[in-house]
């Protein structure tokens, strides 16, 4: 990327290897809205 | 001649069938040679078609259906360990999805053009829960197209095929060093330039350990969840707080992004 950013790394392993690492993660959840009335 | 001939009248169907099988399990024996020898021979009346094809389609119906099966226990992980064998396994991963979420289950009929492809296929329809009657439909379809082309090529190129045949029978014994010895340096040279790239790969990465440091010490980079649609569906976890945008997204979302802080990408 040369767009101007400072600096852009891929994480090695990506999100198998965070987890394998046993490192936290959390879970999408799609969360519905109801206007109240 | 008359050697390798006798030869492959005798084991031809069952040289077809292991080294294609070979070949879609993901050795790294090319099965195309024997197809067009096989072609050659059908020429020449010396084998007939339909057990050529036969024991061909076999071959590669069954490896690709223990990939399949494998790729419906393990899931996504096994995307990975077969995309280990290519220069990236994220792009590899990546890339593989999203060919397979625009084309679906027909990309099966040209999958066996598209090196790569060609092997992380059959696992990754495993591993989107498609089943195993459509699957067998079209593997065998474009598994045919593609051994039907290497038949086809033997066919029509016999003349040129019995020519090289018989300088190998005038070599004799070495004849199969020269093509072991041929063998052995195209995977030798595949072997180095893939550490090569994988080392260069390995130095502009940035490992797990060093990110979790990097978070925990308050001075954390933005994160971006780049897996496309379908990986998110198999897979709903994130890294805390990373961003979610597709590779396609990123163009048009670089806004979002800072650009005084460093950056860090990561698929499945």
């Amino acid at each position: 990327m040369d767009k101007g950013f400072t600096r852009v790394r891929p994480l090695e392993g990506g999100l198998e290897a965070w987890s394998e690492a046993g490192y936290l993660t959390e879970d999408e959840t799609i969360v519905a809205i109801r206007r109240p009335g | 001649m008359h050697r390798i001939v006798t030869y492959l009248l005798r084991y031809g169907l069952a040289v077809v069938f292991g080294n294609v099988f070979l070949e879609q399990v993901g050795a790294p024996i090319p099965a195309l040679p024997t197809l067009i020898v096989a072609g050659a021979l059908v020429y020449r009346d010396k084998m007939d078609l339909l057990p050529v094809l036969g024991a061909a389609l076999l071959g590669s119906l069954l490896a690709d259906t223990i990939w399949f099966l494998i790729g419906r226990w393990q899931g996504h992980k096994v995307l990975r360990t077969v995309c280990r064998l290519s220069l990236s396994p994220d792009s590899c991963v990546r890339g593989t999805e999203d060919l397979f979420e625009r084309a679906g289950m027909p990309s099966l009929l040209y999958a066996k053009f598209i090196p790569g492809y060609n092997t992380i296929a059959p696992p990754l329809a495993g591993a989107m829960g498609k089943t195993l009657p459509s699957f067998l439909f079209w593997d065998a379809l474009g598994s045919l197209l593609w051994l039907g082309s290497g038949v086809a090529l033997g066919y029509i190129f016999h003349h040129a095929v019995g020519q090289v045949l018989s300088h190998l029978e005038d070599l004799g014994f070495w004849a199969g060093v020269i093509v072991g010895a041929a063998l052995a340096l195209v995977i030798l040279w595949k072997w180095w330039q893939r550490r090569r790239v994988q080392k260069i790969l390995r130095l502009a990465r940035i490992p797990v350990a060093e990110l979790k440091q990097l978070m925990d010490s308050g001075n954390a980079p933005t994160i971006v969840d780049v897996r496309n649609r379908s990986a998110h569906l198999h897979d709903p976890r994130r890294i805390p707080g990373a961003l979610k945008m597709t590779v396609d997204e990123i163009d048009a979302r670089l806004g979002e992004l800072p650009r005084d802080r460093e950056i860090v990408l990561y698929c499945t």
